[in-house]
């Protein structure tokens, strides 16, 4: 749309273009810049000045050295006391934050030795706690493990006895078959032995077994009975030891009771 | 931690047996199979050898029995002839229990005197000493006698070794066959014959009295039951009624005679015979077959073989008016041939056990029956008159023999017997 309008305007625009950039370099070369004039005040006036003024200037001049040294004086001395004090702030200060320092430290330790004392002591009381908890403990253990061994004892007794009780039984059982086999194989049972017939001999042994002696308790067989036990008796000596010295007896009752042979 | 006081206090209390503790052992059974004696040489104190070895008769009886163990004679460390020469001691130490010693000594009559005694090892005590006269011939009896009151002194049981046997022998082929009635000493010597038949003889009975024997003999050609005075040989018919005359059983009292008979209807039942009037009674009336019957010691009942079960078994029958028979045997098929012991309390019986026949003791109350042989056909059980042994018939080697068994069971022996076959042996009662 633009490239329309632009070929219509262009040749006007460009002539009046350059008539004004003419114009302008014409104006430019008119109106170049010449040389500027010294504005500094030339210091030939001064010699015009009398002496006394210049004695005046020369007194206000010492007197304002005098007073400016005097000023610089004073302003130095109490740059110095600014400084000294300053100074002695700062030392103070220092001295201050030293002290502060210390009594921090001393509190500090003063706090730690509290510390460390009641520490100590917290301890110590600890121990003594412990001590006496152990103490307490010990004495209850004392008494548990002596109730303790106490009660293992007497279950070991218990069990002993038992134990020997029934090794004892054991033992005697075994003594009792030892001597029924060794006088069933001496006994020659007769034949027709009634039924029912039963004879009871005490026998009289020493140790070693020898028989020393026998009587006949109740006896209900006859006398081919008696005979035949009598010198079953006599052919048993020495009977069979017991395993066990102590299950020796003086006197053993032998109970002779055919065993049934006829249904 | 020390032991406590008391703990060895304890264990030492319980090292001591219980006063009621006191050791009781029970005896049950006799495991010795005999009684270990010796029987010493008898002393004889005139010139010459001795007439009869005695000791030696003795010490084979004893020995046969089973039940007791003669030392052998080389053995001995010593051979007294009284009582008061035995030194128990040494006996002892042999582990001989009883010794037999004694004399033999010339009469002036010409008899012999018998002096014996009995010691027991044990006490050094004489049991027995008694003195009996014989002559030359009865030496052996003599013996005998010996051995039957060392036998019951020792035993409790009277001896049966003077007693007898009585058995049927077999021989010859089958064309020419012989059979005998014999009789003999228990131990099988001395054998005298008492009937001889071609023909079957068949189930000896002893009268109580020992003199004489029923049998069956089958020479007249038919059965017929004899009573023979073994003494005099005097032979008395019984009972010849048509059919079946069989198993003579005498009455305790030898009075009577108990029989099996089929007479006319040809039904074997048990009949009672007594013997003087020839009086006969019928016992049992049953269509199966009733025989061997036995009677009770005390005469009141009479066992016997009945099949009326379908199999035999053994029945008692009271003799009392209406009684009716019992069945006594329940175990096993086959029992029969009852033989009851002296003292009425078993039967001998024939059982068939585990395919053989064998004999058995049966409990007479309760039934119960205890197997005692162990042969293949053991039959004709015979009971000793002191009831301690039972006498059968058994095969031995294809033949038959003679065997005696305990009635314990416990001992077994062979009967010494003669060639040819021997059949259905009767123990004879004790001599009166």
């Amino acid at each position: 749309m633009s490239a329309a309008v632009r070929p219509v305007i262009a040749p006007a625009g460009w002539s009046v273009a350059l008539h004004l950039v003419l114009a302008g370099l014409l104006f430019v070369g008119l109106t170049l810049p010449q040389p500027e004039a010294p504005l500094e005040i030339l210091p030939i006036d001064a010699m015009v000045v009398d002496q006394a003024v210049i004695l005046a200037a020369s007194r206000q001049r010492r007197e304002v050295e005098r007073r400016q040294a005097e000023a610089r004086r004073r302003e130095q001395v109490e740059a110095e006391a600014r400084l000294e004090e300053a100074e002695r702030v700062e030392r103070a200060e220092a001295e201050r934050l030293v002290e502060e320092q210390r009594r921090l430290e001393l509190e500090q330790a003063t706090q730690a030795k509290a510390r460390a004392d009641a520490e100590a002591r917290r301890k110590a009381e600890q121990q003594a706690q412990a001590k006496a908890a152990a103490e307490r403990k010990r004495a209850t253990d004392d008494a548990r493990l002596r109730a303790e061994r106490e009660a293992d004892l007497r279950a070991r007794l218990a069990e002993e006895e038992q134990r020997t009780g029934a090794a004892f039984q054991g033992l005697k059982a075994q003594y009792i078959r030892a001597i029924q086999a060794h006088v069933e194989q001496r006994w020659f049972e007769p034949p027709g032995i009634g039924q029912g017939a039963s004879c009871t001999v005490h026998v009289m042994q020493i140790p070693g077994g020898e028989v020393v002696g026998m009587r006949f308790g109740t006896c209900n067989g006859g006398e081919a009975m008696r005979r035949s036990i009598e010198t079953a008796v006599r052919n048993a000596s020495p009977l069979p030891p017991p395993p066990e010295p102590g299950l020796f007896e003086r006197e053993i009752r032998l109970v002779f009771t055919p065993k049934e042979q006829k249904h | 931690m020390r032991r406590p006081w008391w703990l060895p206090l304890l264990l030492f209390t319980l090292a001591i047996p219980r006063a009621d503790a006191q050791l009781t052992v029970q005896i049950l059974r006799g495991m010795a199979e005999s009684v270990p004696i010796a029987v010493v040489p008898l002393g004889w104190d005139a010139p010459g050898a001795a007439p009869y070895d005695v000791a030696a008769t003795v010490e084979a009886d004893l020995g046969r029995s089973g039940r007791f163990r003669p030392l052998p004679r080389g053995q001995m460390l010593e051979l007294p002839h009284d009582a008061a020469g035995v030194d128990v001691a040494d006996w002892r130490m042999l582990k001989v229990d009883y010794v037999v010693v004694g004399q033999l000594s010339p009469l002036p009559d010409g008899r012999f005197e018998l002096r014996y005694e009995l010691v027991q090892a044990a006490t050094g005590e004489r049991l027995l000493g008694a003195t009996l006269p014989a002559d030359r011939g009865a030496l052996k009896l003599a013996s005998h006698r010996v051995s039957d009151a060392i036998y019951e002194r020792i035993l409790g049981v009277r001896g049966a070794f003077s007693t007898r046997i009585a058995y049927v022998a077999v021989d010859g082929p089958a064309s020419a066959r012989g059979y005998r009635l014999v009789v003999a000493d228990a131990d099988g010597a001395n054998e005298r014959v008492a009937f001889e038949s071609p023909q079957p003889i068949l189930s000896p009975a002893w009268s109580p009295d020992g003199r004489s024997l029923a049998y069956v003999s089958f020479h007249s050609g038919l059965p017929a039951v004899y009573v023979q005075t073994l003494r005099t040989g005097e032979r008395t018919r019984v009972s010849a009624y048509s059919g079946i005359n069989g198993a003579p059983g005498f009455s305790p009292d030898g009075s009577q005679l108990a029989l099996a008979l089929s007479r006319r209807d040809g039904n074997v039942d048990i009949y009672v015979l007594t013997l003087a009037s020839k009086e006969l009674r019928r016992l049992t009336d049953d269509p199966a077959i009733d025989t061997e019957p036995a009677w009770t010691p005390d005469g009141r009942s009479i066992y016997f073989t009945s099949d009326r079960a379908g199999a035999p078994q053994v029945y008692r029958l009271g003799l009392g008016e209406g009684e009716r028979p019992r069945r006594i045997t329940f175990e096993g098929s086959y029992n029969a041939r009852p033989r009851v012991s002296p003292d009425g309390r078993e039967l001998a019986v024939v059982t068939l056990d585990r395919g053989a026949y064998r004999i058995a003791a049966v409990d007479a109350e309760r039934g119960t029956l205890r197997v005692l042989t162990s042969g293949r056909l053991d039959e004709s059980p015979s009971w000793a008159p002191n009831g301690a042994d039972v006498i059968y018939a058994t095969r031995e080697g294809g033949r038959g023999v003679l065997a005696i068994v305990a009635a314990d069971g416990r001992v077994q022996q062979r009967l010494a017997a003669s060639a040819g076959e021997v059949r259905e042996p009767a123990w004879s009662p004790f001599a009166r």
